[in-house]
């Protein structure tokens, strides 16, 4: 089971404030759809705002394989200039 | 909108009558606010006379032991007259901080009067440097003291069909001299939040004269203040008489607060700036 | 933001990284002849022109045309009946994402105008000047509606609204009403509070920016050519040619296949330009008058309706220990973005702490909305703003425990491994390098004269990675032709034909590169957020490892031998056994017989950069002020920045200073003024002071270089750090000079002279 931090706005908006998520999911598009499950509405807004750091690093690539034990930071994504 | 007419007339009779012919005429010497007036649609004039054709518009000549400025001539070419520029240098060095090194290649010392902007940089040092102006009109010329052709941002004391043909400054007194000073935020390509200039006299024991003092973007105008020039006539321009002078001058001011000031940095400045642009004309006079 | 810590890979000297060769667009530049913006003429072209609105918040009520399209010469007038009125729909803009109907209603405005400048209808005709006559004789009746121009106006109770079904987001739960504030962001940890109770020594503030424009010396200008049959075609200087195709794609409805966007040179943007203006509106008039149609903002237009980047307040309370370890900070500030809702609230919030360690801590920010042009992507956007106040907080700590400033930043400092407040371990990141390189800097121990002031600052951005194409393709004569669709916006063609000339181990003049439309190479994400360096040089470098194999594989079929049996050196594939040994066969011998082996020589590679790294700086500015008139002058200046890897060191040097330049604008004398009337006071150059040359000294810069692991050459991106510190650094040398904190930007002579007063 991944381990997923998701930070505000994400935990407050989709995810009642957990802290911590449990998810089994073989990359980012399976925790992404598993995340929908648990807080419908998180998927689509996902794509156009969120970001993804596993195990303490960036990943924008969704289809890179998630290790079973990845903690997965979700935080809003930023547009640089 | 039909574009302007566009008159080229080659003798001042002639500009005079185009002048005359139509009120809404404007006068193009460098250009460098009317072009800008026009692109930006602050005015629409049905006619344009260029008055650079017209002979002796352009240039310094001697005139009476002083010099004769045509109103055409550019700011940059007051520094290449070493006489001019040894003589008034207050002038000189005021007329070439408008704007950038390619609009002093055409702007002329006459527009930025005629323009009538409070803030003009060229105006002060003229008033200071006591300079007149060679108004001529459909009923011929007279010469005016520089701070009686404005009466108001944007607006002049020109007649309908007048149009300003030199600017004449006399010789430089035995023991005179010169400067001009700005505040701006930045260190060039400003407008003049204060402008300050001042001419002096002095005698060989150092005691002042004959002071002018004059204060830009202050007033509707651009002010003589003489009770800042006398209070340091009879002075040797020591700091009690310094200080006379500048409270005569944030007297005198009487500036608006807008986005390049306040009212009380404005009037405060033009107290410093006064100061600063004594001392300069102190040295300039020492030595002369 | 993090990368692999595998330093195995990583080759320590080049030939031609690190070099510093001529840009190939230089000459075409400085001779005159590059195409920018306004220079793009096409065939039968018409010129339009954009009717803007007075007001700053107003309900459109009726447009009449008629006396418009009467004038001879006028061939198509639109207005906002002429878009696809869209449901609110957001598309995903690579790094960021944006409302569709938001972005086409900034372009022309439907039903109400949110801000003085606000595009309301659109004239094409035979000539510039009948166009502007045109748009002239558009008659639009409104209904003026109060409006709102700063914060507390904005967020005042009964203020009036910009948009009515827009609802804070970002709160716990949804709020009854809707109002101005866009969002509420909030990130930290531990017990802050209860730390700055505990703190030996807490200082606190409200600080204060105002908006600024990005300043680009080139306005906005396209050409939008619309065919009978529904394809298009926009050139366009911008920072990113797909960015222009997918919005023009979506607010008109448009298949992306349909719209060929050509990058023409672009004369500044520091993103400003990842937006569109002009171009759906060009578009939708070249539709209707059958013609291409030119569009050019003028300065007034680029200031009153393009950018700026949002103004802040922030209150800021820091504590620390004796020894100057921070111990807590919490900071609640508002972004005023102007009439949409803006980006700059999150990474403010996010970067506002992120080169230091601080166990406690608390960020909040707001987007608050006004009636000024919608706020758009600055360098580092959001960072400046809410970097400000953190700086300013440690320079006064410092003072009050008698530390030095660079030794507080060091004991703060965030270093490799450092969990930061998004819970990630920092990386290779050269914070600290970077503090150490500026302490040991002469000017830091340069000696001071009277009036003079010495401020320090740090400053972070996280740069960014994503997706690019390039391809490369090898001349018969074996010239290498590099093509990218990442706009040139720093002298990336250069890096991108070192990087090339690196990996094949050629001469840099054996390579070209071109940057090409929309049509004619694979996406790549804007230019911006530090990126294209980085990514697009990444995906350069692997098409040249293509290259290579398919050369030596090339090579080894005319040999008859095993690709292993051959190696790539100096440019040329060399072979190792057999018949040929210690032969070699050059790129061009190769190539001219292409067309007897598998053809043509090409690679593309399309990748999604990963790895990224985030970039730092300090930076030393040392101030003089006029006692007397409260004029500030920086007297000296130097930039110290971790860059990673400098590919072309002139440019990383350029970035550093450019960005250095525009933060002390930032903290000296620019800023948006408006009137009571809610229009812009100052939408020009004369009034809107960017510094000139002559108000800067000669920036000095050092370069830490901190390779990224992550980057075959090492490369982090260093265009946004730079304009981060210099708010704090000119700020904190100010006060030092003054003897008294200044809170609020600009720092102009008035305001100084002002606080001078206020402390005699």
């Amino acid at each position: 089971m991944a381990q997923v931090h998701p930070l505000a706005p994400f935990a407050g908006q989709f995810f009642g404030g957990a802290q911590v998520l449990d998810v089994a999911a073989s990359n980012l598009f399976a925790l992404v759809d598993a995340l929908d499950k648990l807080g419908p509405g998180f998927g689509e807004d996902a794509v156009l705002r969120a970001a993804f750091a596993v195990n303490g690093m960036m990943q924008t690539d969704w289809s890179a394989p998630l290790a079973p034990d990845a903690q997965v930071m979700v935080f809003p994504r930023v547009a640089g200039g | 909108m039909p574009s302007p007419q566009f008159h080229s007339p080659e003798t001042v009779e002639q500009a005079s009558a185009l002048l005359a012919a139509n009120p809404q005429a404007r006068v193009l010497a460098g250009g460098t606010d009317l072009i800008v007036q026009l692109r930006s649609r602050r005015i629409a004039p049905t006619a344009i006379v260029d008055i650079k054709r017209i002979a002796g518009m352009s240039g310094i000549r001697a005139a009476d032991g002083g010099f004769a400025i045509g109103a055409a001539t550019p700011c940059t070419a007051l520094k290449d007259d070493k006489a001019l520029a040894a003589a008034w240098p207050g002038v000189v060095e005021a007329a070439n901080l408008i704007g950038s090194v390619q609009v002093r290649n055409r702007a002329t010392m006459a527009g930025n009067l005629c323009n009538a902007s409070p803030a003009a940089d060229s105006v002060p040092a003229l008033v200071a440097a006591g300079a007149t102006v060679l108004i001529a009109g459909p009923s011929g010329q007279r010469e005016v003291p520089a701070a009686e052709v404005t009466s108001g941002p944007g607006k002049n004391t020109l007649a309908h069909g007048e149009f300003v043909v030199e600017i004449r400054l006399p010789a430089r007194p035995q023991g005179g001299g010169d400067a001009y000073l700005r505040s701006i935020p930045r260190t060039e390509m400003d407008i003049a939040v204060v402008g300050a200039g001042a001419a002096l006299v002095l005698d060989a024991s150092g005691t002042c004269t004959s002071a002018r003092i004059s204060i830009g973007a202050v007033a509707p105008t651009v002010l003589l203040v003489e009770a800042a020039g006398a209070a340091l006539v009879g002075s040797k321009l020591d700091d009690a008489a310094l200080e006379r002078m500048a409270e005569a001058v944030r007297v005198a001011a009487k500036p608006i607060a807008d986005k390049r000031g306040t009212v009380e940095y404005r009037i405060a400045m033009a107290g410093v700036l006064a100061k600063r642009v004594v001392e300069i004309a102190r040295q300039r006079a020492e030595k002369a | 933001m993090n990368a692999p810590q595998d330093k195995a890979s990583f080759k320590p000297a080049y030939d031609v990284v690190g070099t510093r060769p001529v840009r190939p667009d230089g000459v075409e530049k400085v001779t005159g002849k590059a195409i920018y913006g306004t220079d793009h003429v096409a065939a039968g072209m018409l010129h339009g022109a954009i009717l803007r609105s007075p007001h700053p918040h107003a309900r459109i009520r009726s447009i009449d045309t008629r006396k418009a399209e009467a004038l001879p010469g006028v061939k198509a007038v639109v207005t906002g009946a002429d878009f696809p009125s869209l449901a609110s729909l957001e598309v995903s803009l690579g790094e960021g994402s944006g409302n569709i109907a938001a972005i086409s209603r900034n372009c022309m405005a439907h039903e109400k105008v949110l801000y003085d400048g606000h595009a309301v209808a659109a004239v094409a005709a035979t000539s510039a000047v009948i166009a502007e006559e045109a748009a002239a004789l558009i008659e639009v009746e409104y209904e003026v509606l109060p409006h709102v121009l700063t914060i507390d106006e904005a967020l005042a109770p009964g203020a009036p609204v910009l948009h009515e079904d827009m609802f804070t987001k970002g709160l716990p739960e949804k709020p009854a009403e809707p109002s101005n504030a866009a969002l509420c962001f909030t990130v930290g940890r531990g017990e802050p509070d209860a730390a700055i109770a505990a703190a030996h020594t807490v200082v606190s503030g409200r600080y204060s920016a105002l908006a600024v424009h990005q300043g680009y010396i080139e306005p906005h200008a396209c050409v939008a050519s619309y065919n009978a049959d529904g394809q298009v075609q926009v050139w366009a200087s911008s920072q990113g040619a797909f960015m222009i195709r997918t919005l023009c794609a979506s607010i008109l409805g448009i298949s992306q296949a349909d719209i060929r966007v050509t990058p023409l040179e672009i004369g500044g943007g520091f993103g400003g330009k990842t937006k569109v203006y002009l171009e759906p509106v060009a578009i939708v008039l070249s539709r209707k008058s059958g013609r291409p149609v030119r569009l050019a903002m003028s300065r007034a237009d680029v200031f009153r309706a393009s950018g700026p980047a949002p103004g802040v307040v922030a209150d800021i309370t820091v504590g620390a220990d004796a020894d100057g370890t921070i111990t807590g900070v919490v900071m609640e500030f508002k972004m005023l973005s102007g009439a949409n809702p803006g980006n700059d609230t999150h990474s403010g919030a996010m970067s506002a702490l992120a080169h230091y360690n601080v166990a406690n801590c608390r960020v909040t920010g707001w987007d608050v909305l006004c009636n000024t042009a919608a706020t758009a992507a600055y360098r580092a956007p959001g960072a400046p703003q809410t970097i400000f106040p953190v700086e300013c907080c440690i320079d006064e700590i410092a003072q009050k425990l008698g530390l030095d400033p660079i030794d507080i930043r060091l004991k703060n400092a965030a270093r490799p491994g450092d969990v930061g407040i998004m819970g990630m371990p920092a990386g290779e990141i050269g914070y600290a390098e970077c503090l150490e390189a500026a302490k040991a800097h002469p000017h830091y121990s340069a000696p001071l004269g009277p009036n003079q002031g010495r401020g320090i600052a740090g400053g972070t951005w996280g740069n960014y990675g994503g997706p690019s194409t390039a391809t490369v393709n090898l001349g018969e004569d074996g010239s290498v032709l590099v093509t990218t669709g990442s706009p040139d916006i720093g002298g990336s063609r250069a890096a991108m034909a070192m990087m090339a000339a690196e990996t094949l181990e050629i001469a840099y003049e054996q390579v070209r590169v071109t940057i090409a439309d929309t049509s004619s190479i694979g996406f790549s994400m804007l230019t911006g957020g530090s990126r294209t360096t980085f990514a697009t040089g990444k995906a350069v470098i692997l098409a040249c490892e293509e290259i290579i194999a398919t050369l030596r594989a090339r090579a080894a079929v005319m040999w008859s031998i095993d690709v292993s049996q051959t190696e790539w050196r100096g440019g040329a594939v060399h072979c190792l056994s057999g018949d040929k040994a210690g032969t070699s066969l050059t790129m061009g011998q190769i190539a001219a017989k292409a067309g007897f082996s598998g053809g043509p020589i090409a690679a593309e590679v399309a990748l999604n950069a990963q790895g990224f790294l985030p970039g730092f700086g300090v930076h030393i500015c040392d101030t003089e002020v006029d006692p007397e008139t409260g004029h500030v002058s920086v007297t000296r200046y130097t930039v110290v920045q971790d860059v990673g890897t400098a590919i072309h060191p002139d440019y990383v040097e350029g970035q550093m200073q450019g960005g250095a330049a525009q933060g002390i604008g930032w903290a000296l004398n620019e800023g948006y003024v408006y009137d009571k009337a809610g229009r812009m006071d100052n939408p020009g150059f004369l009034d809107y002071r960017m510094p000139v040359c002559s108000d800067l000294p000669m920036i000095d810069t050092v370069m830490v270089e901190k390779p990224n692991p992550a980057h075959p050459f090492g490369v982090k991106g260093v265009g946004e750090v730079p304009i981060v510190p210099p708010l704090g650094a000119v700020a904190n040398a100010v006060s030092r000079a003054i003897g008294l904190r200044v809170h609020d930007l600009p720092l102009t002579p008035d305001r100084v002279y002002a606080a001078m007063q206020g402390k005699s």
